[in-house]
């Protein structure tokens, strides 16, 4: 399963990665190639069962437990 | 932009477009219609040990009911309902467990009834009633009943007009319009009065009534039925409502009979059509009168922060019947049977609301209009709101215009109607 | 600096804010909860709160045309300050649509497809605003407001017919008897979940082609939105009363209580169709918003190049924030509104401040 993603990612990836590398745009291909590989390995991680950290929560719990801003 | 890229760019378009086009098709997660069983009625009964309670799942069938089959018995066949029954200590775990007789998944969409047990319903049914608001697949606008004894024997009699024993119970409730000697209730509505603070319910209470039949001479001269035994009197029952019963914190707390239940009705705006019997106004004889639009207010007065209500109940009504030959089609004798019926009706309601005050069950709502009217006078009471209820001061008003006589005045000869 | 050259009416921003805010209508569930019964109450009190922070909006805004959020920052607090600053948006508004694709597929799964995984309605949310946003860019997602907000009301009015028989009127009271804690709480929350989301607008204002309209149905947008809540909190309470405090779906269920002619009309699926459409309109827009604001902050040519990515980081989030549902539902309910509060009034506050105070030291030191 996940090796299917991983492959699935890359073409996606790839398709994508063609316009900056054409156009050749360093600073947009940077850019691309880094949100691309923050999002795929949250997916693929999160596919792989790792725990991940979840920020909502720590918000959460820094505004409940430091800021005391919270209703519960 | 480039050919390639163009072609690049289309082709992407295209696989995206195909791909979306997936959940257009609606199939996901889809069942065929013959992939489920229909749930039309349930009933929660005590189970076979302590601790455990019997549900009674009512599944329609229904290609008998397309033939239009209906037999004697109750497993299937031409039967056009068939009841599966289960226990366990929990409603959805034994809801699910059904799955094991039943071949397809019960589905509750169409769920028209949920009958309690009596014994279930004076010990309590909170345990059982959180599912039925709980989940989505049930309808929170199921009627409820309670049975007199067993829910499952009101499940398993067969109803002679209908094919189904839910489908009859939802059309004698629903015909609470002729009579209004029970208010149906829906469990969104029972559910709604137990989350008031101080409120009780009402359900109807349906039971198995026998009425015997006494076969004809001409068939005992012919040698009597194709039936063996003792026909002379053998019984036919059917299945009526008759009471209703007091919920209060989910426990039933006690009954009302059909007279406070109309009384009930009247006070509470449900009351939309029946019959009042009172004595003739001139005699023994008694009257028929036929009321068919009742409107009540419910007022509450506060003073010097005690409470008390004053009820006006206005009922539309005429003169439908009379055993008497007297001619009653002047206005000075309906108005003598309009006080009649004040009288009556007032009388009905107080004898009502003294019942419900023994019982200790505000189930007019009394409680949520002196809330409304004046939240810090109700946050007094409402701690100790039983007590304050058996000595709240009720004024009951009952204004009845007798609209007239139907079509005729008297059927005595003239001369006799005097 | 603008990316793009689409440019729509302000006509269509009318339909853009009002579907911005209804947005919120159909899961709605966290003020119920708190006040059944004074919903409205806390609607009109949020309006009138809300009211100043909306011309706020608009007036920064106005006071720096064609510059959008991050153009704003740089332009009050200064390179390094400004560019902090927004970077902190853009984590917001990440996480922000996160949680708004996340909540309609959830909501529709327990309600109405419980076999379905979540994932399926989210993958198809997030894919379906890829290509709005690659195909067609602000225009799209400003044009498709009118079809948006029509339907909403539409169905709004069709339930409030349907539901007339089922409403009733002693729900309503009494009135102000609302502990004011809870009364806060659903202030709090309508004003900064439902309404301060507005504030993402402040990226697409610049595309408004004709400005002298703007201010008239900028606010008329937002009148049509409170028209639709107001809706909403009337049924709601009239049909449920106090017994919407404990659904987490109100507004489903009153849908499920139309009977037509003494037949269950099975009504609900027409909540569910509207309820696909709105909440994919806000998450269009958040996600569009998202995805310029980012661009913009690392000063890149073109926003639909990233379109992808970022709909492939905020889809794995999705996945992250339904396997810590709960904590979502809790978060939202309790703290979050304290988030949205810092990020879309107070901040804006203060940047509205400093921007007079620049002003005003400008033409004294002139």
């Amino acid at each position: 399963m996940i090796w299917f993603e991983i492959i699935l990612l890359t073409a996606i990836g790839a398709a994508g990665i063609m316009e900056p590398i054409r156009k050749r745009w360093r600073k947009e291909l940077v850019v691309y190639i880094v949100i691309f590989l923050l999002g795929s390995a949250l997916l693929i991680l999160q596919t792989a069962g790792v725990k991940m950290p979840f920020l909502v929560d720590e918000i959460s719990k820094f505004f409940k437990n430091v800021l005391h801003l919270s209703y519960d | 932009m480039n050919n390639k890229s163009w072609k690049f760019k289309n082709a992407a378009v295209t696989a995206l477009s195909a791909l979306l086009m997936l959940s257009l098709c609606g199939c996901w997660s889809y069942q065929e219609l013959n992939n489920y069983s229909y749930v039309v009625g349930l009933g929660i009964d005590k189970g076979s040990s302590p601790g455990r309670f019997r549900i009674i799942e009512q599944l329609a069938v229904p290609s008998a009911l397309k033939k239009g089959g209906g037999k004697d018995g109750d497993g299937g066949g031409t039967e056009s309902f068939w009841n599966v029954e289960s226990d366990g200590d929990t409603v959805f775990a034994t809801i699910r467990d059904i799955t094991r007789k039943v071949q397809r998944k019960p589905f509750y969409g169409h769920n028209k009834v949920l009958v309690f047990g009596n014994e279930i319903a004076r010990e309590g049914i909170f345990p059982f009633i959180d599912f039925f608001v709980r989940d989505s697949e049930p309808r929170s606008t199921t009627w409820l009943v309670v049975a007199k004894n067993k829910a499952d024997e009101i499940l398993h009699h067969k109803p002679h007009l209908e094919k189904i024993p839910a489908d009859k119970i939802e059309k004698i409730l629903e015909s609470h319009i002729y009579t209004s000697s029970y208010h149906n209730i829906q469990v969104r509505e029972f559910v709604e009065n137990m989350l008031s603070e101080g409120q009780a319910a009402v359900v109807p209470i349906i039971e198995i009534y026998e009425q015997k039949i006494i076969p004809s001479e001409s068939k005992e001269e012919k040698g009597g039925s194709s039936r063996g035994g003792d026909e002379k009197k053998k019984p036919d029952t059917v299945l009526m409502i008759n009471n209703c019963a007091v919920f209060k914190d989910y426990r039933m707390v006690g009954q009302l009979d059909n007279i406070e239940s109309r009384s009930y009705s009247f006070v509470t705006n449900n009351a939309k059509g029946g019959i009042i019997v009172i004595d003739s106004p001139e005699g023994k004889e008694k009257l028929d009168i036929e009321f068919y639009g009742v409107k009540s207010k419910i007022k509450p007065i506060i003073k010097d922060e005690k409470p008390s209500i004053s009820v006006t109940v206005k009922i539309r009504c005429g003169l439908a019947d009379q055993q008497s030959k007297k001619n009653y089609a002047t206005p000075e004798k309906l108005k003598k049977i309009g006080e009649k019926v004040n009288a009556e009706v007032k009388k009905e309601i107080m004898d009502c609301i003294s019942k419900s005050k023994e019982m200790k069950a505000d189930i007019f709502g009394f409680g949520n209009e002196i809330y409304r009217k004046s939240p810090k006078t109700w946050k007094k009471l409402k701690n100790n709101w039983d007590e304050e209820y058996k000595k709240l001061d009720v004024q009951v008003k009952v204004e009845a215009n007798v609209e007239g006589t139907a079509t005729i005045r008297s059927i005595a000869k003239p001369g006799e109607d005097k | 600096m603008q990316l793009e050259k689409g440019r729509f009416s302000s006509l269509e921003l009318l339909f853009l804010v009002a579907g911005l805010m209804q947005g919120s209508i159909y899961v709605s569930t966290y003020t119920f909860s708190n006040t059944p019964r004074d919903e409205w109450l806390a609607l009109l009190i949020s309006w009138s709160i809300f009211l100043p922070f909306a011309l706020m909006y608009l007036k920064l805004s106005e006071k720096y045309p064609g510059d959008s959020l991050v153009g704003i920052h740089d332009k009050v607090y200064g390179g390094l300050a400004g560019k902090i600053l927004s970077a902190v948006y853009c984590m917001y508004f990440i996480i922000s649509s996160a949680m708004n694709f996340r909540f309609p597929s959830a909501f529709l799964t327990i309600n109405f497809m419980i076999a379905t995984p979540v994932i399926a309605f989210a993958f198809f949310l997030v894919a379906l605003c890829l290509f709005a946003t690659t195909a067609g860019g602000v225009e799209t997602v400003a044009r498709l407001g009118i079809f948006n907000s029509v339907a909403v009301v539409a169905s709004l009015l069709l339930y409030l017919v349907l539901l007339i028989p089922k409403i009733e009127l002693p729900h309503f009271f009494p009135i102000l008897d609302v502990p004011p804690k809870k009364l806060l709480h659903s202030v709090h929350i309508i004003t900064s979940e439902y309404m301060g989301e507005l504030f993402v607008l402040s990226s697409i204002l610049p595309y408004v082609s004709d400005r002298n309209l703007l201010r008239k149905n900028y606010f008329r947008g937002i009148s049509l939105g409170n028209f639709s809540f107001l809706l909403v909190a009337f049924l709601v309470t009239g049909v449920l009363g106090n017994e919407a405090a404990i659904f987490t779906g109100p507004l489903v269920e009153t849908t499920r209580l139309v009977e037509v002619m003494n037949i269950n009309a099975r009504i609900e699926f027409v909540f569910m169709g509207f309820l696909i459409i709105t909440a994919f309109y806000k998450c269009l827009i958040l996600f569009y918003v998202t995805l310029v604001s980012i661009t913009e902050l690392l000063a890149l040519r073109s926003y639909k190049l990233f379109a992808l990515p970022l709909s492939l980081l905020i889809f794995s989030l999705v996945m992250l924030t339904n396997e810590n549902g709960p904590a979502t539902a809790a978060a939202g309910r309790n703290s979050w509104a304290f988030v949205s509060l810092i990020m879309l009034m107070i901040i804006p506050l203060v940047t509205s401040f400093v921007s007079l105070m620049k002003t005003a030291f400008r033409k004294t030191g002139r």
